[in-house]
């Protein structure tokens, strides 16, 4: 890997821009090099990994979205044809396909390719920060390290809340000259053959919807805050407990559909979510082997072969699968404990839930439902991407193209990777 | 063969705070014969020209670095053809153990000391190439196939396609519509096969075979064999790479035998429904009459287990397309829709909320409790668990059943490669029969390297999942091609140059290299010994772990460096303080979760001393039987999951080492040891927290049963 | 177990649901949202979300003889919080619509009240009555002379026979409606044994407007509905047309009982109870029409039927009062074409009320009852999973 700008000369270009280093991003990037390609990400964050890397596991196998980052981060580690661009974001594209011209934008990291990922600057950092990798449940200093596994592994500084210059402690103790607090955003041209969007998605708000607690109960958490409480690096060590009071979670409630399928939020529906809520069930029994676990859905929406995933949770006595949508949640606070009500719709009558923990299964929004690059791309009125001929030359892949599963997104960044190299090619003559 | 090693200890990122790097250097020149030591404040910086300039003027030929993990800083300490071996000092030593403590600097010692036997036995390896093939070969010319071809063409690559039957298209042509696949969501729209077709055709490198079959596929990536017959006639087709996209068959009949499905005149499957609305007649088939009632029922909910351990978007999405079918001819009928779960993901929740819009449409989720006929050949269907509020029975003229999509390779006639490897003809499928082995993160990759899966013999999809399909393994296949013809090994250990050797004077011709394989990459040669096809070879060293003789080995990795690495451990006599645990750790999860204890400064025991290996299935059980002999007082095995959710890279690594650890067990019964002394710990990347505890029980457990007896022989 | 159930959909039924205001219905995917959100639903009748399977499938009878059509008191919170924008508040209007000409004795005054091309007629009616009175007694040609007295026009005696008669016919026909949809009910309920009838709670519970103040004051949907106003509307509305019927009650008890002649002098406390109780109704029904209006997403679909009746209240209350000023105005030519037009409005009203929206007295009331004898003590307290 390698984070220098790659001056291109000629005309057409065996290179492609792949917009975000997610899991997508990532694959596409990969495929592409390892069968010869040039490829430039650009990422916005500080790190590579996006919405994966704050999984704690992955459904059906249970296994940690590390592991296969791991070989990803390993195959990019041995690849020169894979240049990474962090903390950038892409303002502009213009031209054909073989032949588009790319201006990058990218903020100050402050912190340098000298940093050796030795801590030191964080021991000295007076500034704390509310953890967005964390989702806000914990802090980090101005100067972090996304997560264990952040790649590349330099620190970066969060210029919304550190003093910079009228701090400058950490230059102090960086014994490598890495901190640089003048560093300034930098803007640069690229030229590239084809472009993937490997956009990804973000989180739902939560607190749009009214009548299920959150934001009003500290108990109410959205499933992908789900995941850091489960991650063993996340805010609680991986312990899975109430959020306001570090109480076990002896009764669990998940709300499927908390805006997807839902005219008032979101009309489509995410797809990946009750396999999500499947998956976090088996958190809360991990966490505690009397907890019960109540999973209200309209549909449990287990597509293609994962049906099998959901009979297997299912087949644990204490975990319920409930028809009928999560309509209210109030708190009891004699009891303080929430309660939950819905419509059992297989013997039609009203019951609830006194919950410990409710999770909400919130959707996938797409990442260009706002910060859209000046270019020819065609999005649906989701705001994903198009995958035709509205957007020539240029591919979606992942979430970017709609909401999908990890699986689903890596077949996704491959087949764009396809359409890419065959762009150029074409292009090429 | 001694080499000129230079030994480079970094002081950086806290390892000079906690151990003493002038001992390091002086380790490495006394004891290991270093012809160049150096320290550096930081190598990674600007000192590593000091390391170049050493290699450069041929006063070293491998490099030991003592600083980071490997997993950091791989561009900087890579220097050409050199060989680089990292000895991590950094998170495993100085990040995870007390500092200044004599201990914590044995450790480095040792690792050091592990680092120059590994770089003296060690050589960098010379890749295996020899002319190779380019053309990729499409098996399958349905939506999957013809996109692969297509695309794979398109990419600049020479095609042949072969399709068994009369003409491509596959099951799309058989579709009268299919369900929308853009925005807004709503039409029916018309398959454009012979667009498709037609697209292909215009290219010049491919070549189509019609009414042909694959009758032998052998050889390996870059120069694959493959005899397609057609007319009686075989053709032999070199090929690259293949991408198999033999699409799906449907189930057999008396799957739905429950369903009245072959007993009762009007119980169609809805490929008869989809041929009855291409010829725009849909009736009752027991007396040609019109269809007033119908149910269309969607067979893969919940109470579907029976049938189907699977179900799929596809048929929810096919009963609501079939629904606005029966409709269409139809404006009077009334068409009941029903299903476990409607299972419409993504933007066809829009399609869902179009189809029922359709006053003559009626949904509801149900158990089918019944289907039985009356005397009119009117399909009676009981339903319970409704959302109507209780079991109903509805008298139909039709009564539709979703096809049930099983993989063509369930049918050994029907699609197989018909593969000439010793390990047997079939594609190696995961759960369900599906040709696949890493289904989330790494998909289209089969258990035979340069074969790549697509479409719905990979996982049951529609007909853009299909072609989106082919189009990604026939990158794979692309891929597999450049890489094959560098003589680099495809994923997980990508551009790996090396290759297993078979020293075959000793060969006992045992085969149990072949048989464990999972690749297939071995074939049986002169007198049963083995033959590698190396570009199938993905380089896991199972093979090496297998090998009762250890006569099996890499350039840079063998039972014989290994042997040397736990050799070069300084053994403390009798020191119950002191006891020395072997970790022989997984270098895709178990050792990078060892290096995230390290960054975040999680503490374990002093007395571990870390191996990385490729695969827990290429520890030879010669190298426990070694250590235990040596005088360690345990053996860790630390690996991934393994089953049916494996989490091994290379599919049975974890799962072969069970088996291995039998003759470990017998191993150490006839030296009268403990069996205890040697435990497999599965551990997951994401899991570091848990691995102080799993380090500490091994500990304790050596407390209970004594030190090592053997110490010291 | 429960029976199985002969499906046999009646698309017929649908399409008019569908036809009265309720289209959107066809989207609901059963989640059952508008049940929970429903503030007065029971546990174990929980609504309106089966009554939508119910339309979409055409199960009419299900659909009709169950008392939750009635007991909802249209707050709107199901369509604000549906998911699909399917309105099921909507659907229970529809419903409500529908089963009032289902009901009705004799069916055909369903549909009169109903379907537009028989407004002419249903004014008609009233209209020749008066007219024929009114002619009888020589006024067409001219006016009584002097101070304006109503009675001179047209005797109280003969609005006592025109009123009583008709709307003891009507009384016996919302009893039928009322005894049909009782009987429906039953058919589909377990009825188990002689209960005795709930009649004062639930009497109490409608004029105390318990189940508007419920559907008012949910905590947990905090989303702004049509709920918001009218609890206090229709408490508006209702006493103030109650206040109207005692002021017309009082009076004829005056007239018969003490022979204390109309008019009353205007500071008379019965006299004040009319006036207020007419510009009660008015403000009501203001509000109501101004929110059907502006607020249409909020307050559901208005069909012409709610339309009908809104105006028929309207009007009734305005000539009352344009009558009361004119005859103070001393203005012949136009109190006594007033009062004219006043006397028809009121026989719309009040005659045909058992097929008008003013049916929800009966059919309303026998819902409460049914269900508060079916389930007596029920609350809105869902099953607890454990």
């Amino acid at each position: 890997m390698n984070e220098e700008i790659k001056e291109t000369g000629s005309s057409t270009h065996r290179s492609i821009l792949i917009v975000g280093g997610g899991i997508a991003g990532i694959t596409a990037a990969v495929e592409a090099a390892e069968s010869g390609y040039e490829v430039f990400i650009v990422e916005k964050e500080a790190s590579l990994g996006g919405r994966v890397a704050q999984l704690s596991k992955y459904f059906p196998k249970l296994c940690p979205p590390y592991c296969g980052l791991e070989i990803n981060f390993q195959r990019m580690r041995g690849n020169r044809r894979i240049h990474v661009y962090t903390l950038a974001e892409v303002e502009n594209i213009s031209g054909v396909p073989g032949d588009f011209d790319v201006t990058i934008k990218q903020n100050p990291r402050y912190v340098n390719d000298r940093c050796t990922g030795c801590n030191k600057c964080v021991e000295v950092c007076p500034v704390d920060r509310p953890n967005t990798f964390n989702f806000g449940m914990d802090t980090t200093k101005a100067i972090y390290l996304s997560h264990a596994m952040a790649f590349p592994r330099k620190y970066a500084i969060d210029d919304s809340v550190c003093q910079l210059t009228d701090c400058g402690k950490c230059v102090g103790a960086c014994p490598y000259g890495a901190i640089d607090l003048s560093m300034e955003t930098r803007t640069f041209p690229l030229k590239v053959g084809a472009v993937i969007m490997a956009t990804g998605w973000k989180p739902f708000d939560a607190a749009r919807i009214d009548n299920l607690g959150f934001g009003r109960y500290s108990d109410v958490i959205t499933n992908v805050m789900m995941e850091r409480l489960a991650a063993p690096d996340g805010p609680t060590g991986g312990r899975v407990v109430r959020m306001s009071d570090g109480e076990p979670v002896n009764t669990a409630v998940f709300v499927q559909c908390a805006g997807q399928r839902d005219t008032n939020y979101l009309g489509y529906c995410s797809g990946i979510c009750c396999l999500g809520s499947l998956k976090q069930a088996t958190y809360i029994r991990e966490a505690n082997e009397n907890a019960k676990v109540f999973i209200f859905y309209i549909d449990l929406r287990t597509p293609g072969t994962y049906g099998f995933f959901s009979k297997r949770v299912l087949d644990d006595p204490n975990i319920t699968a409930v028809k009928g949508k999560v309509a209210k949640v109030v708190e009891d606070p004699g009891a303080g404990k929430l309660v939950v009500e819905a419509e059992h719709i297989l013997s039609a009558e009203k019951v609830s839930v006194e919950a410990d923990l409710v999770v909400l299964a919130t959707g996938m929004v797409a990442s260009m439902s706002d910060g859209r690059p000046n270019a020819t791309i065609g999005y649906d009125a989701d705001a994903f991407v198009l995958p035709d001929e509205s957007s020539p030359g240029i591919f979606p892949a992942g979430c970017a193209r709609g909401p999908v599963d990890v699986a689903t997104a890596t077949q996704d960044a491959t087949a764009a990777a396809m359409k890419a190299m065959q762009t150029i090619h074409q292009a090429r003559g | 063969m001694n080499k000129n090693i230079g030994v480079y200890v970094c002081s950086g990122c806290g390892i000079g705070e906690c151990m003493d790097a002038e001992q390091l250097v002086a380790l490495g020149s006394d004891e290991g014969g270093a012809a160049v030591v150096r320290t550096s404040p930081a190598f990674c910086l600007e000192d590593v020209q000091l390391i170049r300039d050493d290699l450069d003027s041929g006063a070293v030929d491998s490099a030991v670095v003592a600083a980071c993990s490997h997993r950091v800083n791989a561009d900087v300490f890579s220097f050409g053809t050199a060989f680089v071996e990292r000895v991590n000092i950094r998170e495993q030593v100085a990040w995870s153990h007390p500092p200044n403590d004599p201990e914590t600097q044995e450790i480095a010692n040792d690792y050091l000391r592990m680092g120059i036997v590994r770089a003296q036995k060690a050589v960098a390896p010379t890749p295996y190439t020899e002319a190779h093939e380019r053309t990729v070969l499409v098996v399958g010319g349905g939506s999957a196939g013809l996109a692969a071809a297509r695309d794979a063409a398109r990419a600049g690559y020479d095609v042949v396609l072969v399709e068994k039957g009369a003409s491509l298209g596959g099951y799309a042509a058989s579709l009268y519509r299919q369900f929308p696949k853009r925005p807004p969501y709503r039409a029916l729209a018309p398959i454009d096969v012979a667009g498709s077709i037609e697209q292909l055709q215009s290219l010049p490198n491919v070549r189509t075979l019609l009414e042909a079959e694959v009758v032998e596929t052998s050889g390996q990536p870059g120069r694959f064999t493959v005899t397609v017959r057609r007319d009686g006639a075989d053709e032999l087709i070199t090929a690259g790479a293949i991408v198999m996209a033999t699409g799906w068959i449907p189930a057999d009949a008396d799957t739905f035998d429950a369903y009245g499905r072959g007993r009762y005149a009007n119980v169609v499957s809805s490929m008869e429904l989809e041929a009855m609305a291409a010829r725009g007649s849909i009736v009752r088939p027991s007396n040609g009459s019109p269809v007033a009632r119908a149910a269309v029922v969607v067979c893969d909910g919940k109470g579907d287990d029976r049938h189907r351990p699977y179900g799929g978007n596809v048929s929810s999405l096919v009963a609501l397309k079939q629904a606005l079918y029966i409709r269409e001819q139809y404006p009077d009928s009334i068409v009941y829709v029903l299903y476990g779960d409607m299972q419409t993901p993504g933007p066809y929740e829009y399609f869902y909320k179009r189809v029922q819009e359709d006053e003559g449409i009626l949904f509801s989720r149900g158990d089918i409790r019944s289907v039985t006929e009356n005397g009119d050949h009117d399909v009676v269907l009981e339903v319970e668990s409704t959302v109507v509020g209780g079991p109903v029975r509805l008298s139909l003229d039709l009564l539709v059943l979703s096809e049930d999509m099983v993989p063509a390779t369930a049918d050994a006639a029907s699609g197989a490669l018909s593969l000439s490897y010793l390990q047997g003809k079939e594609l190696p499928t995961t759960k369900f029969g599906f040709a696949d082995s890493h289904f989330i993160c790494f998909p289209y990759e089969t258990r035979r390297t340069g074969i790549y899966s697509a479409g719905s013999v990979r996982q049951s999809m529609d007909l853009a999942a299909s072609a989106q399909d082919g189009s990604a393994a026939a990158l794979k296949a692309i891929q597999c091609i450049e890489q094959a013809s560098a003589g680099a090994a495809v994923h997980p250990r990508v551009g790996d140059l090396s290759f297993p050797d078979v020293f075959l004077q000793k060969c006992t011709s045992c085969g149990r290299c072949m048989q464990e394989c999972p690749f297939g990459a071995l074939e049986t040669g002169e007198k049963g010994r083995p033959v590698l096809d190396s570009n199938r070879c993905r380089r896991c060293g199972i093979c090496m772990g297998a090998c009762p003789v250890q006569v099996i080995s890499f350039a840079d990795y063998s039972v014989d460096m290994l042997a040397g690495m736990i050799k070069a451990v300084e053994m403390p006599e009798d020191d119950e303080d002191r006891p020395r645990i072997l970790v022989l750790a997984c270098e895709n999860d178990a050792y990078p979760a060892l290096d995230m204890a390290g960054i975040g400064r999680l503490q374990y025991a002093q007395s571990a001393r870390v191996i990385p290996v490729r695969c827990l299935g290429s520890v030879n059980s010669i190298l426990i039987a070694d250590a235990v002999s040596r005088g360690f007082d345990a053996v860790m095995l630390m690996g991934c999951k393994a089953g049916e959710d494996y989490q091994c890279h290379y599919i049975r690594g974890s799962e072969l080492l069970e088996t291995r650890m039998q003759n470990v067990k017998e191993t150490l019964d006839r030296l009268a040891l403990e069996s205890e002394r040697v435990t497999v710990a599965e551990v997951a990347i994401s899991e570091s927290d848990k691995i102080p505890a799993m380090i500490d029980d091994v500990v304790q457990t050596v407390k209970e049963i004594g030190l090592n007896p053997m110490k010291g022989f | 177990m429960p029976t199985t159930l002969d499906v046999e959909p009646d698309l017929g039924f649908k399409r008019e649901i569908l036809g009265l205001g309720a289209q959107d219905l066809t989207a609901c995917y059963q989640c059952g949202t508008c049940s929970t959100v429903c503030p007065i639903a029971t546990t174990e009748n929980p609504f309106p979300r089966k009554e939508m399977v119910w339309v979409q499938w055409g199960l009419r009878d299900l659909a009709l003889s169950n008392s939750s059509i009635w007991l909802c008191h249209q707050c709107g919170a199901c369509t604000t919080y549906c998911p699909r924008s399917a309105k099921p508040a909507d659907v229970m209007a529809a419903l409500r619509d529908f089963s009032i000409t289902h009901y009705a004795f004799p069916r055909f005054m369903g549909r009169a009240l109903n379907e537009p091309k028989f407004l002419p007629l249903l004014f008609l009616i009233p209209a020749v009555i008066f007219t024929f009175i009114i002619g009888w007694l020589g006024h067409l040609s001219a006016l009584p002379d002097g101070e304006i007295v109503y009675s001179k026009f047209m005797p109280i005696v003969y609005i006592e026979v025109v009123f009583i008669g008709a709307l003891s016919l009507s009384i016996i026909a919302a009893a039928v409606g009322g005894v049909r949809y009782w009987r429906a009910m039953n058919s589909d309920a377990n009825d188990s044994g002689r209960r005795r009838l709930p009649l004062i709670p639930t009497l109490l519970t409608i004029l105390k407007h318990r189940k508007f103040k419920e559907c008012a004051s949910e905590p947990a949907t905090a989303r702004e509905t049509h709920k918001e106003h009218l609890y206090k509307s229709h408490l508006l509305v209702f006493y103030g047309f109650l206040g109207l019927v005692v002021t017309t009650t009082a009076v004829g008890i005056g007239i018969y009982a003490f022979g204390y002649l109309t008019p009353w002098p205007f500071w008379h406390p019965i006299k004040i109870l009319g006036n207020v109780s007419g510009i009660a109704v008015i403000v009501a029904v203001a509000v109501l029409s101004y929110r059907r209006i502006i607020d249409k997403e909020k307050a559901g679909k208005s069909t012409y039927s709610d339309w009908l009746f809104l105006h028929v209240l309207l009007w009734t209350t305005v000539t009352g009062f344009t009558t009361e000023y004119l005859r103070l105005a001393d203005i012949r030519e136009l109190a006594y074409p007033s009062y004219f037009i006043h006397l028809i409005l009121i026989f719309v009203l009040l005659v045909y009320f058992p097929y008008s929206k003013l049916a929800h007295l009966v059919y309303r009331t026998v819902a409460m009852v049914h269900n508060a004898r079916s389930s007596p003590g029920a609350e809105a307290v869902p099953r607890m999973l454990s």
